[in-house]
């Protein structure tokens, strides 16, 4: 008995647990859904009130051999699609008397919208209500009988508007099949919408071809890939001599030459930001590919980790292979670095991840302007401003941006979570 | 990696020592001769390094003895070589070593290869459908991988792999021109200085390589062969840290003591940019003067029913006086302190009842103005401000309006307002040079107070949460972590849009408010938050995507705190008697102790450093709002909208000495620490 009541005591606790987490999974991943879900938006679609996450597509049907929108009606307790065939009918707008607007008839909420003229289902009673409104004039509105639904009740009339017809393209005659409304009214609030656009869902996948062609985001992404595999390998090879050398091979200076590399961390890159664009300047590199590479393969972080990695290595290893008159590189080469693969793996990830998303430095030393030499976060900020109003391109272009290290880090979590949870580094 | 050169028993070279140290001094003659030429072009240029950038004279000082530095080495090294004494053949060594380096990366340079890192890119970009060859080389190789060893399929499909990849490098080069490109590098050699850089780079080469087998001949002990392989080792680091950190680092040192324009000669300014960015001044003003007020009084309508009337010649004083009011309802009064200019100063609104009307009706609720009471404050003289109140019919009021300003100005010549705070009768003035730059220290400093706590407190409880050893929890670990992957830029851009006025984040709270209201009848109003323009709220939605992006980073360096905790302390403290919480009180709490304190410490050093989140963020307007400016995003627009690279420097200076102080205070805590322990 005791044992039963502790064992749903805990998996109340855990489902509590798991609901907390959940949550907070939905909460952390929501914005990376929003992009995805946006991305593949049509660019009217993202405005729509209230926000939603699918995108749906607008759709349109061709009538009287030309393409026109299609609108989604509830004709007699059924769904049908309709496009408008003529416009400024005249036509009224019947509801019961609470629902009218005294001060301001055309804001009264609509029962039915009926033309007037001509309309079998109507007949004008002959009776008016007079309501006085907050000035103080007496106002009529006149009552007719009106039949719908199969049912006759007396409704009062607010106010005159000019309505749409609506038919059905397909029976574009059926009398059943049509409808009339106020198609000036679409905006907001949507929920009291007579009509609003026949929508299906849609995946736009055609965002992420014309994304490309835009802001030669292509270029941007080629570049990244290139300055990303070039600092990574760039990294790698430094940092293995190094955390070696500071690892295994005793020499004069070498710890104080450890601890001034150490304290290298501290500098904010901040520090640099002036005198680097001076140096790239002088090299003439500044506003070329060559400054994004070059000056950040040597680091001082990744040196640092490789050698407390090379630390964990047995001694005996490398020195037996050194007695067999092995050299210092092949040792390096044929067993530490195969030893090794979890932490160059971790570092590849970190290089990557730094390499890839930096911003700042490639902000400074490109050129606005110099598209060719655009990376990814560059042209996602003009993405951004230039196409404010099309917002489902700029989120395909972060999705561009984004999903690479994000699949990196999914195929590669393990090394990831262990890098940072030993070291504490940032990317 | 080659290693025959390497090779610690080599044999020793051919050629006879003396004849190699004879070849050594020959060279290093040379060199001795080229250092001074170099140092003395350099001396005496008169722009340094060229017309458009100059670097100031310290800088030209600086690099031409660094230029005379070899020809002191190889005089020296000369000397010890002839004396047969092994540092000077370690001296020789390093510095034909570093000849070799440096004269490959200037042959580089030479050859356009540094800035024909854009041709690549280029010629890739262009033939980029030739590199899915790559991708199914690729595919075929790991397939190979798959397929078991002793398979004859094994070998062909590794050699396919290996051929396609040859064929798409072969084809890529053709395509992207790599031919013109060779044509390039042979057109170089036209130039004198081409030939001679790659002639000095082979017989430095042959110098370090002869004399790196002259060992015994020098009486190498095997500390210091040892010692050599260290050094080689860690060469390309040095190297690259001293061109591309040590010396930056000094020149922005240098920089920021000077004021330095583009294409002007850096004047050395001492501590000027330093004195003009921190300097700070506290006035008090107390002197008041009366100013012109003026009131005026609205129906509910927003119609004006009165004004006040200047007729008795002391326009500090407006009055409506005896005015009845013609129906119940809320009434405005508008009010404001008439003076042009940066006026701002106390006054005191009184709305009196002279006689009360016939309503008796009750006002709906507290409102700022009331019969009887007075209204204080200080008040912007431009804009003016509303007050309302509730008349019933036939109330016959008198509104009183007087208004006080300080004098215009206290501030020294060169000072600009950074904020004032009043007290009593008086009103303290803090004046800046430089306001924008305090500006921005606050919102750095503000940022990182908001979000130290904000990315903590739920990281830890999360950690907590999933230390709890459930089912599952390296995915949820995962997902936490992913936004901590993603670009800044992109992520603000994702939150740009959710942060838009009809965006989802409204729209969550508008459901949510509207949920309230439905339960408990209340009636709140949408909030309808305007995040990235309301001023007051920018660098709180700034903080908010900040700490969704440190949340899941933070979670994960505290569960590896938390597994660091002895499962026995919580079986002991369980059969103690203790809680859960007094558990995580007395237990987790006090042993996480030295993890909260490194996340909170790289949190502030990261904040300290914010640039990417605040600027994507607010991009849409050049320069962003102040209310997003940040230290960095600051020393930014100094440097580079500006090119006042001087100050710049100062401010990064400034940033660094933040950074410093708060390293220092962990260094200190975390040694406290280990004596503890």
């Amino acid at each position: 008995m005791t044992s039963n009541r502790r064992l749903i005591q805990l998996w109340t606790l855990r489902g509590i647990i798991y609901v907390v987490l959940v949550a907070c999974a939905l909460l952390m991943l929501f914005p990376f859904i929003y992009m995805l879900f946006t991305s593949l938006k049509t660019s009217d679609d993202v405005y729509n009130v209230p926000p939603r996450l699918l995108p749906n597509k607008p759709l349109s049907a061709m009538y009287n051999g030309a393409e026109v929108p299609l609108y989604r009606a509830t004709i007699n307790g059924q769904e049908i699609d309709v496009v408008s065939t003529e416009e400024k009918v005249t036509g009224g707008r019947f509801t019961t008397m609470d629902q009218v607007d005294v001060d301001k008839p055309t804001g009264s909420a609509s029962l039915l919208d009926l033309p007037l003229e001509n309309n079998p289902n109507l007949k004008d009673t002959g009776r008016v209500e007079t309501r006085t409104n907050s000035k103080g004039e007496a106002k009529e509105f006149p009552i007719y009988e009106v039949t719908y639904n199969g049912q006759t009740r007396d409704l009062v009339l607010a106010f005159t508007p000019k309505l749409n017809k609506f038919v059905d393209p397909k029976d574009p005659e059926n009398v059943e099949r049509q409808t009339y409304a106020l198609l000036s009214e679409f905006a907001a609030p949507p929920e009291e919408n007579p009509l609003n656009r026949a929508e299906k869902v849609e995946f736009q996948w055609k965002n992420y071809e014309a994304i490309f062609s835009l802001r030669n985001l292509d270029r941007s992404l080629l570049n990244t890939s290139f300055v990303t595999i070039g600092v990574v390998l760039g990294q790698i090879v430094t940092s293995i001599f190094g955390g070696y050398a500071f690892s295994r091979i005793p020499f004069k200076g070498r710890n104080t030459l450890f601890i001034a590399y150490l304290g290298s961390i501290m500098i904010p890159f901040a520090v640099l930001i002036v005198p680097m664009y001076r140096l790239m300047v002088v090299l003439g590199w500044q506003n070329r590919l060559v400054s994004l590479i070059v000056p950040w393969i040597f680091t001082a972080y990744g040196t640092f980790m490789m050698r407390q990695f090379f630390m964990t290595i047995p001694k005996e290893i490398e020195e037996a292979a050194l007695l067999d008159g092995c050299s210092r590189f092949r040792i390096l080469w044929r067993i530490f670095v195969p030893l090794s693969t979890p932490a160059i793996a971790t570092q590849v990830i970190f290089t990557f991840l730094y390499a890839w998303n930096s911003f700042l430095w490639p902000f400074i030393i490109i050129n606005l302007g110099n598209k060719q030499d655009y990376v990814l976060t560059l042209s996602l900020i003009e993405l951004g401003n230039v196409y404010r109003t099309e917002p489902n391109l700029v989120m395909t272009g972060a999705a561009v941006t984004i999903l690479p290290p994000m699949i990196i880090f999914i195929l590669a979590q393990k090394y990831f979570i262990e890098g940072i949870a030993t070291s504490g580094l940032k990317g | 990696m080659s290693d025959v050169t390497l090779h610690p028993r080599s044999q020793e070279w051919p050629a006879s020592p003396s004849s190699i140290v004879t070849a050594a001094m020959i060279w290093h003659a040379v060199l001795v001769v080229l250092s001074i030429l170099v140092a003395i072009s350099i001396f005496q240029m008169d722009r340094f390094p060229n017309k458009n950038d100059d670097l100031g004279n310290a800088v030209q000082g600086f690099v031409g003895l660094v230029a005379l530095l070899p020809a002191v080495i190889a005089v020296w090294s000369s000397i010890l070589m002839l004396r047969r004494h092994s540092l000077g053949r370690m001296l020789a060594l390093a510095l034909n070593y570093v000849m070799f380096v440096l004269g490959i990366f200037y042959l580089l340079h030479l050859w356009g290869l540094f800035v024909g890192f854009d041709d690549i890119a280029n010629a890739l970009h262009e033939n980029r459908t030739w590199l899915i060859g790559f991708a199914f080389a690729y595919l075929a190789f790991r397939l190979a991988g798959r397929i078991p060893e002793k398979s004859p399929w094994r070998n062909p499909i590794e050699m396919i792999a290996v051929g396609l990849s040859m064929l798409t490098l072969i084809v890529l080069l053709w395509t992207g021109d790599a031919v013109k490109g060779l044509e390039h590098i042979f057109k170089t050699y036209s130039e004198p200085r081409t030939i001679f850089t790659t002639l000095a780079i082979c017989i430095s080469a042959f110098i370090a390589y002869s004399l790196l087998k002259l060992g015994r001949y020098f009486g190498e002990t095997p500390e210091q062969r040892i010692a050599w392989q260290g050094w080689l080792m860690l060469s390309p680091n040095i190297l690259g840290f001293a061109i591309f950190f040590a010396g930056p680092l000094l020149l922005s040192f240098y920089i920021s003591f000077t004021k330095s324009v583009p294409g002007h000669t850096p004047d050395f300014v001492g501590l000027s940019n330093y004195r003009n960015i921190l300097s700070i001044e506290f006035k008090i003003q107390s002197d008041l003067r009366d100013v012109n007020t003026s009131v005026v009084l609205r129906d509910p309508n927003g119609e004006e029913l009165a004004s006040n009337d200047d007729t008795e010649g002391n326009p500090a004083l407006s009055r409506i006086e005896e005015f009845t009011l013609p129906a119940t309802g809320l009434y405005a009064v508008h009010a404001q302190a008439g003076e042009t200019g940066r006026t701002t100063g106390p006054y005191s609104l009184a709305i009196a009842q002279v006689s009360a009307g016939a309503g008796e009706v009750a006002p709906p609720e507290k409102l700022p103005l009331e019969y009887g009471k007075t209204v204080t404050g200080e008040l912007k003289s431009q804009a003016g401000a509303d007050w309302q109140f509730y008349g019933t019919t036939g109330d016959v009021v008198t509104i009183t309006m007087r208004g006080k300003v300080y004098p215009s100005s206290v501030l020294d010549s060169g000072y600009n307002e950074l904020d004032h705070f009043t007290v009593g009768s008086k009103r303290l003035v803090i004046g800046a040079r430089e306001t924008l730059f305090w500006q921005s220290l606050r919102n750095t400093l503000l940022f990182c107070l908001l979000l130290v706590p904000l990315s903590i407190i739920p990281a830890l409880a999360l950690a907590i949460l999933l230390n709890s050893k459930i089912p599952g929890m390296h995915f949820f670990r995962a997902v936490y972590f992913l936004p901590s992957v993603a670009a800044v830029v992109g992520t603000a851009m994702i939150w740009r849009q959710l942060y838009d006025s009809r965006g989802f984040i409204n729209f969550g709270l508008a459901e949510i408010t509207q949920f309230i209201n439905s339960i408990l009848g209340t009636s709140i109003a949408d909030p309808e938050i305007r995040w990235l323009t309301n001023p007051s709220l920018i660098l709180f939605s700034v903080v908010l995507l900040a700490t969704w992006q440190a949340i899941g980073f933070n979670t994960v360096l505290f569960l590896a705190g938390l597994q660091g905790v002895p499962r026995e302390l919580y079986e002991a403290a369980y059969v103690d008697g203790a809680n859960r919480w007094k558990q995580f009180l007395n237990v987790t709490l006090p042993l996480l102790a030295p993890t909260t304190f490194f996340v909170i410490v790289t949190t502030i050093i990261t904040g300290l450093q914010v640039f990417a989140e605040p600027y994507a963020l607010l991009s849409e307007t050049d320069p962003i709002p102040i209310e997003g400016t940040t230290s960095v995003y600051y020393l930014y627009r100094k440097s580079f909208k500006s090119f006042e690279f001087g100050y710049g420097s100062s401010v990064a200076w400034i940033i660094f000495a933040m950074i410093f102080a708060i390293t220092l205070i962990q260094f200190r805590f975390t040694r406290a620490k280990a004596y503890e322990d």
